[in-house]
């Protein structure tokens, strides 16, 4: 799926857009505004990833209050954000033809709906509540929840751009060897299992090997790593039942990572694919 | 399908090369490296902003530092093992010869340098400034150094894409020319690159040794995905 799949009539309207003042006179210095995107990225990101952290329990968990934690990151997540939103429209624009036509863009700004959602919508208002989720924030997350899953599907099912799905397998991962409160050691055996064995075989027969043999299995022991990271999670959900009123928190912060994980996957697989 | 993605290649060569020409390894560590970023550079520059006074005024600075850098660590563990398989898994001589890699080593140097007078130095007198939501203009002045630093550094990363200063683009004794060791990069290319003779006037053991060279000669074609497409 892609853009002008979507919305075949704007193709004319898309082919424009690097022409379109005042855009049109920056066509020499994209360069900048792309190194500029990631910097914005890093800072967004560091404000997004303390804040999930500390539903997670870990980074700033007792020292500050939640809401004066959401307060003290909230400026450093706007400035973050209006850097990748502002250079984003420049190199989009100046770059539109090939947005439109890549499926990996068209996941990004879908896991970028599901990301707002999740930030601006769910974990600041959970943080300002003092950890406490009302039904109306709760039904948000779940629909930032299954418009993630959306753009992960694509992500996942489009060849050439699929491999990308490791980089949201490895932070789950990550998330859960660090944080998992029974899934902790099991996650990070199953990860090393797996990605350990796909590296020993293309260091056996080659990286260069591009047999289909290879690749089939490649695809198979993420699909594999993919369903074990669900299982492991639902685990740690099962065994959340009647804990702390934080821990549906913890699978929120959990998605809203992995959310921006998938935004910022999106952005670099658009110019490997 | 090797062919299709225009990488074709024999079997056998260094696996730098066998990295550089598999399908999607480089590509998932290269972007592994950026993404880490978030984890990496975000968490500093919150640390950066608490020494120049503009963040986290009221909690103190070791209690920041303590629980905020061990995240910052783990993350730069990851920048470091992606970089070094994204810097010889494509073409590290390009990489070595290229400006703005060594501008951004240069820059990864002084950010030590900040890392080393901080820790040793700046916060000694830590008891004084610890929970100061305006510490003083010395430990401002190394988090306002860090965050230059690391900021410079992700976007002469993102420069390394671009060919625009590549060896075989700049003039001889111009300072590019100079600062990027062009004459010892040129070399290369002006070793004499013998086709191997054709089937039919080969003579038995008339072959030429294996010629080194070609994919150490920088090309700019072969470069990391270079040009706009590349962004995002």
């Amino acid at each position: 799926m892609s853009f002008d799949q979507l919305f075949p009539q704007i193709q004319g309207w898309v082919s424009g857009l690097p022409n379109v003042w005042p855009v049109s006179l920056l066509l020499g210095n994209y360069a900048i505004f792309g190194a500029l995107h990631l910097v914005g990225l890093a800072l967004l990101g560091g404000a997004v990833i303390l804040l999930n952290l500390r539903f997670l329990g870990a980074g700033l968990n007792t020292e500050i209050g939640l809401p004066d934690l959401e307060r003290s990151l909230r400026p450093w997540f706007w400035v973050g954000f209006a850097i990748v939103l502002g250079t984003g429209v420049i190199i989009g624009m100046l770059n539109a033809e090939k947005l439109y036509y890549s499926p990996a863009f068209f996941a990004k700004i879908v896991a970028l709906i599901a990301a707002m959602v999740f930030s601006i919508g769910v974990t600041n208002a959970i943080a300002r509540n003092e950890g406490r989720m009302s039904t109306g924030v709760l039904i948000a997350a779940g629909i930032a929840f299954l418009i993630w899953l959306a753009s992960m599907q694509v992500f996942s099912f489009t060849i050439g751009v699929n491999p990308g799905t490791f980089h949201m397998v490895t932070a789950g991962y990550v998330i859960l060897a660090l944080f998992g409160a029974r899934t902790r050691l099991i996650a990070t055996l199953a990860y090393a299992l797996i990605f350990g064995a796909i590296a020993v075989m293309y260091f056996v027969v080659g990286m260069n090997n591009y047999d289909q043999i290879y690749l089939t299995i490649s695809v198979w022991a993420m699909i594999a790593a993919s369903l074990i990271l669900g299982a492991l999670l639902i685990w740690e959900l099962y065994g959340m039942r009647g804990d702390a009123p934080g821990n549906l928190t913890r699978l929120v912060a959990l998605f809203s990572i992995l959310s921006w994980v998938t935004v910022a996957a999106g952005g670099r697989w658009i110019g490997f694919s | 399908m090797r062919d299709e993605l225009g990488k074709p290649g024999p079997d056998g060569q260094a696996w730098s090369q066998q990295l550089a020409e598999s399908l999607n390894l480089w590509n998932v560590a290269e972007g592994t490296h950026v993404l880490t970023l978030m984890f990496f550079a975000g968490t500093i520059w919150l640390i950066d902003l608490r020494m120049m006074g503009l963040a986290f005024r009221n909690v103190p600075f070791s209690t920041l530092n303590n629980k905020v850098l061990p995240i910052t660590q783990g993350a730069f563990a990851v920048m470091i093992v992606t970089g070094l398989i994204s810097f010889f898994g494509r073409d590290p001589l390009l990489y070595y010869h290229d400006i703005w890699f060594r501008m951004k080593m240069i820059f990864l140097v002084l950010a030590s340098i900040n890392i080393f007078w901080f820790h040793n130095y700046v916060q000694k007198g830590l008891a004084e400034w610890d929970t100061d939501p305006n510490p003083p203009m010395a430990v401002k002045l190394s988090g306002a150094l860090s965050m230059s630093c690391w900021l410079l550094i992700i976007i002469l990363g993102r420069f390394i894409a671009y060919d625009w200063y590549r060896c075989e683009k700049v003039e001889p004794g111009s300072f590019v020319y100079w600062f990027a060791e062009c004459k010892q990069a040129m070399a290369f290319t002006e070793v004499p690159f013998e086709d191997p003779p054709a089937e039919s006037v080969a003579e038995p053991g008339a072959e030429a040794p294996a010629e080194p060279a070609p994919e150490s000669t920088p090309a700019p074609e072969t470069s990391p995905a270079d040009a706009p497409g590349n962004g995002g």
